[in-house]
């Protein structure tokens, strides 16, 4: 009975950091996490790489990270392809830029050793890609290395590798990839995902959004969205509000004026803590008077403003609640379970120090749980990092600047951590 | 000096024996089921919100559509039988319980749905204020119903998998035995939508 428990707490220890461990989403075949490319050059991208996967059935997606969470570029680009479910069905590739480690990694299925073997990975990271990074062109060096990926993977096998070979992509209809639903990423107070909204607009509404926050601590958002993916407005500003988070935590203080000009559909979703407030019978009045009527007449950015200054009179209702509202009730939380990986992390670090790793590798051997040693072909996975260490002094310095400017927001505004059940109300015009 | 020692040892052998058994989810079962438990209570609560609401709302429209007496009283029977279902402490964990719920909470949506759809052919009815704040309320508590269930869907698919998937498989063959798996919505109602009336 001892072993048992002792076996399977062991097999927890192993078990454990690797649930840990966060994962961005897997929504296209471009996941941009560390925003290297700008919109218009990852959908060119997204294009290419759906046209890859639709002419020469090979699959390959581009990951640039914010950060590897603490473990190597290699083995966290291990652990998202299983994490995202990509290790049955061979032909695939994974372009993988950690871009605070400074590292770069290309990981493919051994079935396309053909196309990438014999040092034609390692030619694209350190002659294609490295040099840009180098220079601090991001988006150059992950676009040069994702051409340079495809013109391998669609020439034939046995062809001889030319350094610049030219990309040869069939210039089909746009395969899209198939996604539940498409957010935007809260880049402000006012996203106008639509580009419905003249600047001027855009920056009074976003001026007094910021003055209503200021006072009250609501976030109101204003949003416009090209397409609903073919859910109903209440899902999609249900979930949408949910992802962004809107309002503050524990006061769940946040509303989302929704625009879908494709489908002809306003939402006002407001969060939990604002329903007694901003009852569903004002917001439908607000969205029936202040807005549909100008919405009918194409006058987007006057309805839009309406609606925003009816919310706000409605939620800025008078000194009285402002003084309840005034004193929020900020309680600290730190989750158990913080502490607990706290020291399970230096159990971690004292065990692998005392060398400990290695007698319970042998255990697992012992077991039959582990192989001894990777025969040939057991990896189907092969890995080709490449790191910029040498020249990283200008990797690193360089990046802040560059990447800044192309996240494209220019006041940082995020969620506080609100939540909506539902509650609003929405119409048409 | 040296049973301290080995005191202190085992002490610390008995911490990360804890550790590591936390770390493999040893607490998920009963932490996802009082999840979803939060989540059934919030179903119930928004379908209280509206069995609330229709009392007010029929005799609006009593006030100026007498003769569609049918249609009222289908939707206060639907009613009454909707809030005189038993609701037993282990519903989650009842097939025949829940599916009763759920049948006479569908049946309330029926004749609700047909109530506003004859309120249309009022137009005195439909330009009263009152009539029109309830009818939004009526409205705004569907949607909060329907993300309630869906919550609780998520939340009840979380826990039944982690009931049979390993680690969770585990614990619940030996810690929870008594956890069952919890009843949750059939799909076909989530398709229904209220009815859409364009004018």
């Amino acid at each position: 009975m001892r072993k048992v428990l002792a076996i399977i707490a062991l097999l927890c220890a192993f078990a454990a950091p690797a649930t840990a461990v966060d994962y961005p989403q897997l929504d296209g075949r471009v996941v941009d996490e560390a925003r290297l490319l700008s919109d218009g050059a990852k959908r060119a991208l997204e294009n290419k790489l759906a046209n890859l996967e639709a002419h020469a059935s090979k699959q390959l997606i581009v990951v640039t990270l914010a950060s590897a969470r603490g473990m190597t570029v290699d083995d966290y680009g291990l652990a998202l392809r299983k994490q995202w479910g990509l290790e049955v069905n061979g032909k695939r590739v994974m372009l993988i830029v950690g871009s605070t480690e400074g590292r770069s990694v290309i990981q493919y299925d051994t079935s396309l050793k053909g196309y990438l073997g014999e040092g034609v990975t390692e030619r694209i990271l350190e002659q294609t890609m490295k040099p840009r990074f180098s220079a601090g062109d991001f988006p150059g060096g992950v676009i040069d290395g994702s051409n340079a990926l495809i013109a391998a993977l669609i020439r034939a096998p046995s062809e001889p590798a030319l350094a610049s070979a030219p990309v040869r992509v069939a210039q089909a209809d746009e395969i899209r990839v198939p996604a539940t639903a498409e957010y935007p990423a809260l880049s402000g107070r006012v996203v106008d995902d639509a580009g419905e909204l003249d600047a001027a607009t855009r920056e009074s509404l976003r001026a007094k959004l910021a003055a209503l926050e200021a006072k009250t601590t609501h976030q109101l958002v204003v949003a416009t969205v090209k397409s609903l993916n073919g859910n109903s407005v209440e899902e999609y500003a249900n979930r949408l509000f949910r992802r962004w988070q809107l309002g503050q935590r524990g006061k769940n203080n946040g509303v989302l004026l929704l625009h879908a000009p494709a489908e002809r559909k306003i939402r006002i979703e407001v969060g939990y803590g604002l329903e007694g407030t901003l009852t569903d019978a004002i917001t439908k009045y607000i969205i029936a008077n202040a807005i549909a009527p100008r919405f009918k007449a194409n006058d987007f950015s006057g309805g839009m403003t309406r609606g925003v200054d009816d919310i706000i009179k409605v939620l800025d209702g008078g000194a009285e609640e402002f003084k309840q509202r005034a004193a929020p009730k900020q309680s600290w939380n730190l989750p158990p379970d913080a502490i607990f990986m706290a020291i399970f992390a230096l159990v971690i670090i004292t065990t692998s120090m005392g060398g400990l790793i290695g007698p319970i590798h042998a255990f697992f051997v012992w077991l039959g749980w582990a192989k001894k040693k990777p025969k040939s072909g057991f990896w189907h996975w092969m890995n080709t990092p490449s790191s910029y260490g040498g020249s990283s002094g200008s990797w690193s310095s360089s990046s802040g600047s560059s990447w800044s400017s192309s996240g494209g927001s220019s006041d940082s505004f995020s969620g506080g951590g609100g939540d909506s059940g539902g509650g609003g109300s929405s119409g048409d015009y | 000096m040296r049973s301290l020692a080995r005191l202190a040892g085992r002490f610390g052998l008995l911490a990360i024996l804890g550790i590591s058994l936390a770390g493999c989810g040893v607490n998920n079962i009963p932490s996802q089921e009082e999840a979803a438990k939060a989540k059934w209570s919030q179903v119930l609560n928004q379908y209280q919100r509206r069995a609330d609401l229709i009392p007010n709302l029929v005799e609006t429209v009593k006030g100026y559509a007498k003769q569609e007496a049918q249609v009222l009283e289908a939707v206060v029977a639907a009613r009454a039988r909707a809030t005189s279902v038993q609701v037993p402490p282990d519903i989650l964990t009842n097939p025949e319980a829940f599916k009763k719920f759920q049948e006479a909470q569908t049946q309330l949506s029926g004749s609700l749905g047909r109530l506003l759809a004859i309120s249309e052919n009022y137009p005195d009815l439909k330009s009263n204020q009152n009539f029109l704040a309830l009818q939004s309320q009526l409205e705004g508590t569907e949607n909060r119903i329907s993300v309630a269930r869906r919550d609780y869907i998520e939340a009840v698919q979380a826990y039944n998998t982690e009931l049979k998937t390993f680690p969770g498989v585990l614990w619940a063959s030996t810690l929870y035995k008594g956890n069952k798996p919890m009843e949750t919505f059939t799909i076909a109602e989530e398709t229904k939508r209220p009815p859409q009336v364009k004018f």
